[in-house]
């Protein structure tokens, strides 16, 4: 970073606190985004100078040649399509529909955790269809992680499907490959719904209810991996000791695992992906 | 309307349009990219202008970011066209070039 005298710097530091005045009212990622730009323009400009020091009428031509922020951010929101982003993103009805949404597809999700339908994860499968449906209406502000929520939801479907195929096949040693792969992806599509919670909130300016739902997650993936650690523990405990059933006794194992996992997959669904879901939805205040 | 205000809408609808076709060509720096755009006269008034324009595109998935050592200092940013905003810029070229049409043969009635 190229040396400014402190005029020169007294002048960028304003330039920037004007900028992000302007930028207060915006949506928080575009705005970082904004600033971000601005910000690496400068530098840009500064290293441009053959000068080892930055004079302020240096500073003052470049800040000058960028135009003055409550114009050109302005100029932007008054643009045809931006603007009418932005309005409609700020409505809080949308949000709490989309939310609502979100947690009638989580209930299912969670309420058929484990229950195969004919070999087949019906709820999941049902859970993920109903993500894929609620992403593509919805156009969120980071259309990549969107998009990503999309393209793992498929993903998902299509490894629920191998799995359910090779479970009828008996083929259980890829299963338990694909369950680990299943539970990483789950893992990663609730990770990123909890992040588009977060940013529609922030979208809002509902600063302690976006701080809510990042803390959420954070609990929601902690407890998700100890339980399926616990689950795997379990699991192949009983399965070796004998005291059950048989080394071998694949049958009864499979009856008796939804016994233990089930009350605890329900469990951790309710409080730490649904209740959270819930009440980031009552804190938006319509 | 002022002519002043109808020259500037014209020219923030066109900027989204020339910004994809130059990233087309190639990846650029922020910084490049309003450079190219500012050397064609009349056009861009202000730099600042194109940072918000620049920042929507990204966030809409149309542009993607890599990184680039910078001999200076810290990384720099380069802006690529995604897929969907190499399809963006077709559309967009076909739909200016029909309105551009149009719009001759109108002034040319005249």
């Amino acid at each position: 970073m190229k040396p400014r005298v402190p005029e020169a710097e007294r002048l960028e530091e304003n330039y920037l606190q004007r900028l992000k005045n302007t930028l207060a009212n915006r949506d928080t990622v575009l705005a970082n985004e904004i600033m971000q730009g601005i910000r690496d323009h400068i530098e840009e400009a500064v290293n441009e100078s053959l000068n080892e020091e930055i004079s302020s009428a240096q500073m003052a031509n470049i800040l000058e040649k960028l135009g003055a922020p409550e114009t050109y951010i302005n100029d932007y929101s008054a643009s045809g399509s931006g603007a009418q982003a932005d309005v409609k993103k700020e409505d809080p009805g949308i949000y709490s529909e989309i939310f609502n949404k979100l947690w009638i597809a989580c209930f299912i999700g969670v309420l058929g955790l484990y229950v195969p339908v004919i070999n087949i994860y019906f709820c999941t499968i049902i859970y993920l269809v109903l993500i894929i449906l609620i992403f593509r209406t919805y156009s969120s502000n980071n259309k990549e992680r969107t998009k990503s929520i999309i393209k793992l939801s498929i993903v998902q479907i299509i490894l629920l499907t191998i799995y359910s195929i090779t479970s009828i096949l008996g083929l259980h040693f890829i299963n338990i490959f694909l369950d680990t792969v299943v539970f990483v992806i789950t893992m990663t599509i609730n990770w990123k719904i909890f992040g588009e919670m977060s940013a529609a909130l922030r979208i809002l300016k509902n600063q302690s209810g976006a701080e809510y739902v990042e803390g959420a997650r954070i609990k929601y993936i902690i407890f998700s991996i100890i339980a399926y650690m616990g689950f795997i523990f379990v699991g192949v405990l009983l399965a070796y000791s004998g005291q059950f059933y048989g080394r071998h006794d694949i049958v009864k194992f499979a009856l008796f695992e939804p016994l233990i996992t089930l009350p605890i997959g329900w469990l951790i669904g309710w409080l730490f992906l649904l209740r959270p879901i819930s009440r980031a939805k009552q804190s938006i205040k319509l | 309307m002022e002519n002043s205000s109808w020259l500037s809408q014209v020219k923030r609808g066109l900027l989204e349009l020339c910004i994809l076709n130059l990233l087309e060509n190639e990846p650029m720096y922020g910084y490049q990219l309003v450079k190219h755009l500012t050397s064609i006269p009349g056009f861009v008034t202000t730099e600042g202008t194109i940072y918000p324009l620049l920042s929507r595109l990204k966030l809409e998935g149309l542009v993607v970011i890599t990184f680039e050592e910078s001999p200076y200092g810290p990384v720099r940013k380069k802006y690529k066209l995604s897929d969907e905003g190499k399809n963006k810029r077709k559309e967009i070229n076909h739909m200016w070039k029909e309105v551009s049409n149009s719009v001759n043969t109108i002034t040319k009635l005249k």
